[in-house]
């Protein structure tokens, strides 16, 4: 293993909460077309040697996992390939285009207005725990201010949250650009991700 | 009460394993479909493509999703216009501008998705390329030019062989009324 360490996982593990197996799904789609067939093998391989029940092929896309699940997913495909953080912010920002729940509610909730109305539900569609909600939405100033309260997982996922939320976006709008300006991880009292375009 | 929430427990189960087989079958149709079709929402990103499209477009993977039509249709303000007024388009000729700046003629049907209000939620598009048929188009024109051409000209060649039998005759008559 490169560097993260087996109690680090373990202890993820133990993150209370669950998620939707759709996740799963989106990252075995990522690796598939970045890596082929020969990369998600090396992946699921990886994941059994360490003995988590992480099924990238089999994963019900609406069946609810362990959240911890989640986060090592995240940590083994960064760790397995190499990949930096800003490669996770990348597939944070790919992921929304295989998403099957994210398609869905893009068919019934079209304009970026009935999209960030939905974003409470839409979050807890994905995970049983944090809370996000759209604090401030300025059509004609193009930005968006969504706070994720209640959850304090691991940094990593923070990127991966930041190219996510940007993709929603760039589904309506242009040039969008979404940061993460608080963080709960770094004694904030929760996350913050400002999002503007043009 | 406890009975109850196990019905609903099981209720969900059985709900969430059908949306899981809902949605394979959803996804299994857009990668098999040999049409090149897609969805896209209420400011033209595509949402959902069909394979069929993604290889017209030379695609590879996702890369359509998120895609603007703006970006694809040639003539993509006349075809937005004339969708939000009639709300349907069928087999109507337009270019796709495909990858390495080619373009392909299609024939192009879309139809508005509307809520119970009518309030438009997205578009539904159906591309068939007719480049193939466009240049047999073109081929045919051209024989039948070369045709036409040729008409002409053997018209005008039987008109010259009639003038020259005329005066064939003509001079044997003169001929004739010398020699008696």
């Amino acid at each position: 293993m490169g560097e993260i360490q087996k109690e680090e996982l373990e202890k993820l593990l133990k993150t209370k909460g669950e998620v939707r197996g759709a996740v799963f799904q989106t990252d075995a789609k990522y690796i598939l077309e970045k890596k082929g067939e020969e990369g998600l093998k090396k992946l699921e391989e990886r994941v059994k040697s360490l003995g988590y029940p992480i099924d990238y092929r089999e994963a019900k896309a609406t069946g609810w996992y362990p959240f911890g699940l989640r986060i090592i997913s995240l940590l083994l495909i960064k760790d397995t390939f190499g990949w930096s953080d800003s490669e996770i912010r990348e597939m944070g920002k790919t992921a929304p285009k295989f998403s099957f729940i994210v398609k869905f509610l893009f068919k019934i909730f079209g304009s970026t207005r009935r999209l960030v109305k939905e974003i409470p539900r839409f979050w807890k569609e994905h995970y049983t725990i944090g809370e996000m909600e759209t604090v401030k939405f300025e059509e004609k100033g193009k930005e968006l201010i969504v706070h994720l309260i209640n959850f304090d997982t691991y940094p990593l996922f923070c990127k991966y949250l930041e190219g996510y939320i940007e993709r929603i976006l760039l589904f309506n709008e242009k040039e969008v650009v979404t940061e993460e300006t608080k963080c709960a991880l770094k004694d904030n009292p929760y996350h913050e991700y400002i999002s503007r375009w043009k | 009460m406890e009975i109850k929430n196990q019905k609903i427990q099981r209720d969900q189960k059985i709900i969430s394993e059908d949306l899981s087989i809902l949605e394979s079958q959803i996804e299994g149709l857009w990668q098999f479909l040999p049409i090149p079709i897609c969805f896209a929402n209420s400011v033209f990103s595509i949402i959902n493509a069909s394979k069929a499209l993604e290889d017209i477009l030379g695609c590879k993977g996702v890369e359509a999703i998120g895609e603007n039509l703006k970006n694809v249709l040639k003539d993509f303000e006349r075809i937005k216009r004339e969708l939000m007024q009639q709300r349907l388009i069928i087999s109507k000729e337009t270019t796709l501008l495909i990858k390495n700046k080619k373009e392909i003629i299609v024939e192009l049907s879309a139809k508005t998705k509307e809520d119970e209000k009518r309030e438009i939620m997205g578009y539904f598009f159906a591309f068939i390329d007719i480049t193939e048929v466009k240049e047999k188009e073109k081929e045919l024109q051209r024989k039948v030019q070369e045709l036409e051409k040729l008409n002409k000209l053997a018209t005008g060649r039987e008109l010259k062989m009639v003038e020259l039998k005329k005066e064939i005759e003509q001079l044997k008559n003169k001929l004739d009324k010398k020699s008696s």
